[in-house]
């Protein structure tokens, strides 16, 4: 290799400062009042005296650094390298345009935070205008950071580039984790950005765990959470959800080694998903080897009580169930579902009796609109469980569609379907020569079978005997019958997973073949 | 075999899809493929002790790459051992893009 390598190594400056690209001007003027400083505050656990918070005589404690009630604009800066033993509870509220941030100073390692004793290494509570970033926070218990929101609407909070693993403890409740966002009574939150955080290694709950309404009341979900750019691994429960949410997004994260809680207390853990969400988009994530001690243990699912959500442009591998859920239950109807563009990969690995894609409903509830269309599902397990199980019920006008997915499988059975969703312009491939379909009442199976049965039309065979592309690819190799073979959709995106230009006769499943890139 | 990713890592924070969520994935690779070493190098005109902080922030692994001609950020290519070029690509690349190349490239060299 001509690479040469480069340890990323640090050393303690003189000179503190800010981020160069903080957003929030700092004020370094100073006073001659009991508090020297306005604007910002520097905290150095390891500095031998409890200073005035100064950057020469900085506070040493969490304690300190507790007491100080912040005004809007001003900075609690932590200095690199340090250890800070307790929790952090910062006090004072900021605003969109002054903002509140906590933060690091100087140079090396994230400042840590050792929550050892206590219930969360960082707290905000009823809080907004605040911004808390690069942070290490670790060993309390049951969460590692804990936002809540028990009055009134809570705006402008930003949580970025934090660190925040083993929190241990028995877990009891499914609000516990890593960092666990949740509102009560009549708090809710706004514009609340989660970006940047690594979350593991916890015997509780939750990785990122948003809870921003009590279900049930009279109270408006939260509205415009985002989670990006993050990482969640080895959690006993969910991975990345957000619960009561309108306007919520989960993009660029990747969660993996989910639902590790070794026997079925508190519920049954997906890696990345939306409950009781209202318009919300889950895209552009990575999720792997979910697991559960019941059912569920998928990648990615809407839930039920959810409304207008999205899962496009996953990639979503090797679960312990399935890739994907549609769900409806206790007499909600959830409507308007839209899974796209996802490629999901060798799911089902270890208990293979759940469909690629998974649609139930259960306890009364249904499923008013579903369109499942240009995916690539590919499994290689060896067993002959359907690739698409719908055991949904379904109620009113919207739409029931299964269009433009490719399926790929070394198995034969690719549908148990009560009846309900069609499926049309879909791709089904078995190096078997053999795929059964199984749907309300009838059993199909062998060439043709589907075309017999009015499923498949538009000239798409019913499946794909050998099977062209390799098992393992999402991408389409030249002379595959998928090209050009799908049906246009109304309000289909106009790229592909592989950011390629989807032409005005799409192809079957997530790549568009030799498509110019998207601008 | 040598994942690089070409980072900015002064990126400002409102991007979307660009260097920050290839760092994820970049770590994300990192993490599943145990033979593939991978790099990064920021292409950015940040100090190198800032440089240090932020890769401390985005949590990238340690090494980085150094000696190679610049390139727009966020950018990907894929070395095979013997330091050929196999894969590049520039703006963001998601899991399944670069992971199948990877995949593709470890099943050809173990044959």
């Amino acid at each position: 290799m001509l690479l040469l390598l480069l340890a990323c190594k640090t050393a303690p400056s003189p000179d503190p400062q800010l981020p160069a690209d903080s957003d929030t001007p700092v004020d370094t003027g100073t006073s001659d009042t009991e508090q020297p400083q306005t604007g910002v505050w520097y905290v150095d656990c390891l500095a031998s005296e409890a200073g005035d918070g100064s950057e020469e005589s900085p506070f040493n404690s969490l304690a300190q650094a507790n007491t100080l009630v912040l005004e809007p604009g001003d900075s609690l800066l932590f200095k690199r390298g340090s250890t800070c033993l307790g929790f952090l509870a910062p006090q004072g509220q900021g605003s969109s345009d002054a903002m509140i941030t906590v933060a690091a100073y100087g140079d090396g390692p994230l400042p840590k935070i050792d929550g050892s004793g206590v219930a969360a290494a960082l707290v905000l509570e009823d809080q907004g205008g605040i911004q808390v970033q690069d942070l290490e926070l670790f060993g309390s218990s049951p969460y590692g950071v804990f936002v809540g929101s028990g009055t009134k609407t809570e705006r402008d909070l930003v949580l970025r580039d934090l660190h925040i693993h083993d929190v241990g403890g028995t877990l009891s409740t499914k609000a516990s984790g890593l960092l666990v966002v949740q509102a009560w009574g009549n708090g809710r939150f706004e514009d609340l950005l989660i970006d940047g955080v690594r979350a593991h290694d916890t015997t509780q709950w939750g990785g990122i765990f948003v809870y921003g309404a009590e279900y049930g009341t009279t109270v408006a979900k939260s509205q415009g959470v985002r989670i990006a750019n993050s990482t969640v691994h080895h959690v006993y429960g969910d991975g990345i959800v957000l619960f009561g949410v309108k306007d919520g997004v989960i993009e660029g994260n990747v969660a993996y080694q989910t639902g590790l809680v070794p026997a079925e207390t508190v519920g049954t853990p997906n890696a990345i998903w939306t409950w009781y969400c209202e318009d919300c988009v889950v895209q552009f994530n990575e999720g792997y080897e979910s697991f559960s001690p019941g059912v569920d243990g998928g990648i990615f699912d809407i839930d039920w009580a959810t409304d207008r959500n999205t899962v496009q442009f996953n990639y979503g591998h090797d679960a312990q169930h399935y890739c994907v859920a549609i769900f409806g239950a206790e007499g909600q109807v959830t409507t308007d579902a839209v899974v796209r563009y996802n490629v999901c990969l060798n799911n089902g690995r270890l208990t293979p009796f759940y469909g690629e894609v998974e649609l139930a409903t259960w306890s009364g509830g249904s499923i008013d609109g579903v369109q499942v269309y240009n995916n690539t599902f590919i499994r290689q397990s060896g067993t002959d469980y359907p690739m698409v199980r719908d055991w949904a019920d379904y109620s009113g006008a919207g739409p029931r569609r299964f269009d433009n997915n490719r399926v790929v499988s070394d198995g034969n059975w690719m549908v148990d379907s009560q009846g309900g969703l069609g499926f049309s312009h879909n791709l089904w491939s078995t190096p078997a020569d053999q795929a059964w379909f199984s749907i309300g009442e009838s059993w199909l199976d062998g060439p043709g079978a589907m075309e017999s049965a009015g499923l498949s039309v538009g000239g798409v065979r019913a499946f794909d005997s050998p099977v062209v592309e390799g098992i393992d690819s999402a991408r389409l190799q030249a002379g595959s019958p998928a090209i050009d073979a799908g049906v246009v959709i109304d309000g289909a995106p106009e790229c592909d997973y592989f950011k390629g230009q989807v032409d005005v006769a799409p192809d079957i499943g997530a790549h568009e073949f030799e498509a110019p890139a998207c601008p | 075999m040598t994942l690089l990713g070409t980072l900015d890592l002064n990126e400002v924070r409102s991007a979307r899809l660009g260097s920050r969520s290839q760092a994820v994935v970049l770590v994300s690779m990192h993490q599943q493929h145990p033979e593939l070493e991978v790099l990064w190098r920021d292409v950015s005109t940040l100090a190198p002790k800032e440089r240090a902080n932020r890769a401390v922030s985005w949590g990238l692994p340690e090494a980085q790459a150094d000696g190679l001609p610049g390139e727009s950020a966020p950018g990907l290519t894929l070395y095979d051992p013997q330091g050929c070029v196999r894969w590049s690509a520039q703006g963001y690349q998601g899991a399944s893009v670069v992971d199948q190349q990877i995949r593709a490239l470890l099943a050809e060299q173990s044959d």
